[in-house]
């Protein structure tokens, strides 16, 4: 098990180097100019050459390229071309925000997911299911911006029960909006997953064993039929959690959340290359970091995949 | 109960704990919001609205803006200028301090002028001090001598132009020539990663994309410390969340979003909602570099073809006036004669002389801003009147200013936002043949006899022969139409009761916050 960890890591460099080199070269030919987003609305062209000169955007790509390797190797991310600061001090700035969403999120995702697709796979046909299956296609359907605008009207402005926005030095209260706009389509997925996943456990021959021995249904539902359908489930949380760690742009813009999607996309607009080449440096990392550990939980979830997985 | 059952309710019940109870409220502090994180706070870098805003209030500078757009002493305690109006004497205040105690002295204000000029340090608001004598030649390292700029004293700065500049002390009313104490490579001094000023408030927290806490510094310059000595600068980048922070009574002021104006000036708050006319001009430039847009009647034809007074009833909801030149009104005399009225007929009429009676096609830039694209597919169905088929081309800033910039654009919708309260500001960079491109004059507009008249208006000082300058340039541009003449937006802001001495600032950098009171206890939604 260890090797095959460390052969999985090993893997990363590969892909993380091909992540670094196409963003570079689509950042390069992507139209807007740098320097211009630095030089403001008003500047003459001497001093956009200079700009260009110190921040080496004139060099080769591949120059640039290697350049960014060689910080990247000793730990430097660069430094912004807009702030000036380090891209790893904004980064380690705004990414422990978005991994706090993102956990807060996926416990919304999971709990509500699993949970009303336990219920209605329990009692499918009933009213339970018909009314669970309705909220899991709402909550799909849902635009994000549509569902925090409205989160914010009903339980901030009419309720005053939550603050609307803000990260409030870390309290719950202004985690809550936020994790439940950002996770609700995933709990939709989720739902439906663990119903039809749960649905097929059901039906085999060991869970009418289970209940042939007298087991009390709940126990059947859960111990032996709920873990063996949450293979599939594992596969969405870990996608949703990877993609939630890349910073959720619309979550974090109407709740003022200050997280790395925002970094990234003010990045984006300022064209502040070294700023956008880390974050989506970090993305990439995180994205395949939560893979890994989803392949690792399969081996926990279900033996067969650990063997498997030795044997291989 | 089933296991289940009891488990079920818990994630709902952590939610309704965490919940309970609210934020406690600081009498002290007054709540605002900026629209985006500010990106640089070093004045040479400083080019954003949101850095503007907070380097002014953090930084001292020889002179500040008052809300009203008056460049006010600050360092300074007395000037004079010369009769030629090129050499400018500053006498310091010599008992300012930087907060590591250090005195402010003229040597600061030199370095701090010196490095915005310096080649090693490509500042992009280097424009704003290209005028003092020997910037040229030491900006380009051609000499280490900057003999325009002269401390012969701590208390004593001397500065001299190459040529007269009339408007020359909103210059240093700038975020660029604020002044700091020396860090690392020249560059402002940090304390715990937080900048060491001296202006008139000091930022004490900065949580990166969320807020900025800044206490009021106790400088009599700036007069008594009253009731109010924090400031808290959320960063919301969404309209609506501002609207609703404020409906809970979690911000002080609200700028209200064109979306909602009806709302709030219809509503309880009408009372409240002070209205001010920006120092900002909304139009959309036409390359005159580009055929059709060289033909001045095809430039008149669009003025003619939009009926700008009802797209300000309409999408601006009034919040807007009417543009008459690129000048607005507080800082010019008379509308010019026979404006642009909404006569499609004549459009038609001009396009024909031009050579076009059927039309032609054209593209018209935007960056991406939902408010902007619902102004030009309205622009889109005027000129479709009169035979002028539109494409809007969408994209993001960077996008967009490489393209307009370069000249590659047919026409484009922008805003200009004033540096400095003069009309000088409106003119030069913009219709000055030297400006073209990236200096502000996008559309490519040149004419030697304006160029001249552009030169004149900088060299003479206030008084009636400048004001009747600025209108004759001003009216003369409007008949050219190089634009099509949109609107100066008007802004709205909405204060909460219990609070007196704001005022909408005229310039973006002009809120000081300097004179706010609470008049009652606050009231509580």
């Amino acid at each position: 098990m260890r090797r095959w960890i460390l052969r999985r890591l090993l893997t990363l460099v590969p892909v993380l180097l091909g992540v670094t080199f196409l963003s570079f070269l689509l950042l390069y030919v992507v139209p807007g100019d740098p320097v211009q987003a630095v030089a403001g609305e008003r500047y003459d062209e001497a001093v956009l050459a200079e700009l260009r000169e110190e921040l080496h955007l004139d060099d080769p790509l591949l120059l640039r390229y290697g350049r960014f390797l060689a910080g990247l190797v000793r730990g430097d991310l660069g430094v912004s071309y807009v702030s000036r600061e380090p891209v790893s001090e904004a980064i380690a700035a705004t990414f422990p925000n978005t991994l706090r969403l993102a956990l807060a999120s996926m416990l919304v995702a999971v709990v509500l997911g699993v949970g009303l697709g336990t219920a209605a796979a329990a009692r499918p046909g009933s009213w339970l299911d018909r009314i669970a299956m309705v909220l899991a296609s709402a909550g799909i359907s849902v635009p994000v911006f549509w569902l925090g605008m409205v989160l914010i009207f009903l339980f901030s402005v009419k309720l005053h029960w939550l603050p609307p926005s803000g990260y409030g030095e870390g309290s719950l209260r202004h985690l809550v909006l936020p994790a439940i706009t950002l996770g609700t389509a995933s709990a939709a997925l989720i739902a439906r997953m663990t119903r039809a996943s749960l649905l097929e456990v059901l039906g085999q021959d060991y869970i009418r064993t289970a209940r042939a021995k007298g087991l009390h249904p709940v126990r059947v539902l859960i111990v032996h039929g709920l873990r063996n359908a949450l293979l599939p489930v594992v596969t969405v949380v870990g996608n949703d959690f990877g993609s939630y760690l890349s910073g959720s742009v619309l979550t974090e813009m109407i709740f003022a959340w200050p997280g790395l999607g925002r970094y990234t996309l003010e990045a984006v607009a300022r064209r502040d290359l070294p700023a956008l080449q880390g974050a989506i440096l970090v993305m990439a990392l995180a994205f395949v970091l939560v893979n890994l550990l989803v392949d690792l939980s399969y081996a926990w979830i279900d033996p067969r995949t650990r063997r498997e997985g030795e044997v291989s | 109960m089933t296991p289940f059952r009891r488990v079920l309710p818990l994630p709902f019940l952590v939610v309704l704990l965490t919940a309970c109870g609210g934020g406690e409220l600081d009498e002290g502090r007054f709540r605002s919001y900026l629209s985006e994180e500010p990106a640089n706070l070093d004045p040479a870098y400083a080019v954003d609205k949101a850095s503007g805003s907070l380097t002014s209030l953090i930084y001292p500078g020889l002179f500040r803006f008052t809300p009203e757009g008056e460049p006010r002493p600050d360092l300074v305690k007395a000037w004079s200028r010369d009769e030629s109006g090129l050499s400018y004497r500053f006498l310091l205040n010599t008992d300012r301090r930087f907060d590591d105690g250090s005195l402010i002295t003229a040597a600061d204000v030199r370095r701090c002028f010196r490095r915005l000029l310096d080649p090693d340090h490509p500042s992009p608001r280097r424009w704003v001090l290209e005028r003092l004598r020997g910037a040229e030649a030491f900006r380009e390292g051609l000499s280490s001598d900057l003999s325009g700029l002269e401390a012969p004293d701590d208390s004593t700065l001397v500065i001299t132009l190459s040529a007269p500049f009339s408007p020359f002390t909103g210059l240093l009313a700038m975020p660029a020539t604020r002044i700091y104490p020396a860090g690392e490579k020249g560059a402002p001094a940090l304390s715990n990663g937080l900048p060491v000023a001296g202006g008139p408030w000091r930022i004490s927290r900065r949580d990166r994309g969320d807020r900025i806490l800044l206490e009021r510094r106790d400088e009599p310059a700036y007069g008594p410390v009253g009731a109010i000595d924090e400031l808290e600068l959320r960063i919301i980048p969404q309209p609506f969340t501002a609207v609703a922070e404020f409906e809970v009574g979690n911000l002080d002021v609200l700028r209200v979003p064109l979306a909602e104006a009806e709302y709030w000036l219809e509503g309880e708050w009408a009372d409240r909602v002070m209205r001010q006319e920006e120092l900002v001009v909304s139009y959309i430039g036409l390359n005159v570099r580009k055929a059709p847009f060289d033909d001045l009647r095809v430039r008149q034809a669009l003025n003619h073809a939009i009926d700008v007074e009802a797209l300000i009833r309409t999408l601006r909801v009034r919040a807007a006036r009417r543009a008459h030149g690129p000048v607005p009104p507080s800082l010019r005399g008379e509308d010019p004669p026979d404006p642009y009225r909404y006569r499609p007929e004549r459009a038609r009429e001009l396009l024909a002389e031009a050579g076009y009676p059927d039309g032609f096609e054209m593209e018209i830039w935007q960056k991406e801003n939902p408010e902007v694209g619902r102004l030009l597919e309205a622009v889109q169905a005027y000129l479709a009147e009169v035979g002028v088929r539109v494409r809007i081309i969408q994209r993001d800033w960077g996008a967009f200013k490489d393209a307009v910039n370069k000249g590659s654009a047919d026409a484009f919708f922008l805003d200009w936002l004033a540096d400095y309260p003069d009309a000088e500001n409106f003119l030069v960079p913009l219709f000055h043949s030297a400006n073209r491109g990236g200096g502000g004059n996008r559309c490519g507009y040149g004419e030697p006899y304006l160029d001249i008249l552009l030169e004149e208006l900088q060299s003479t000082p206030a008084g009636t022969p400048r004001e009747a300058l600025v209108d004759r340039i001003n009216e003369s541009l409007y008949r050219e139409a190089p634009w099509i003449w949109l609107w100066h937006p008007i802004s709205l802001e909405v204060l909460r009761p219990g609070l007196s001495g704001y005022r909408p600032p005229l310039i973006f950098n002009g809120q000081d916050y300097l004179e706010l009171s609470r008049d009652a206890a606050l009231d509580t939604p």
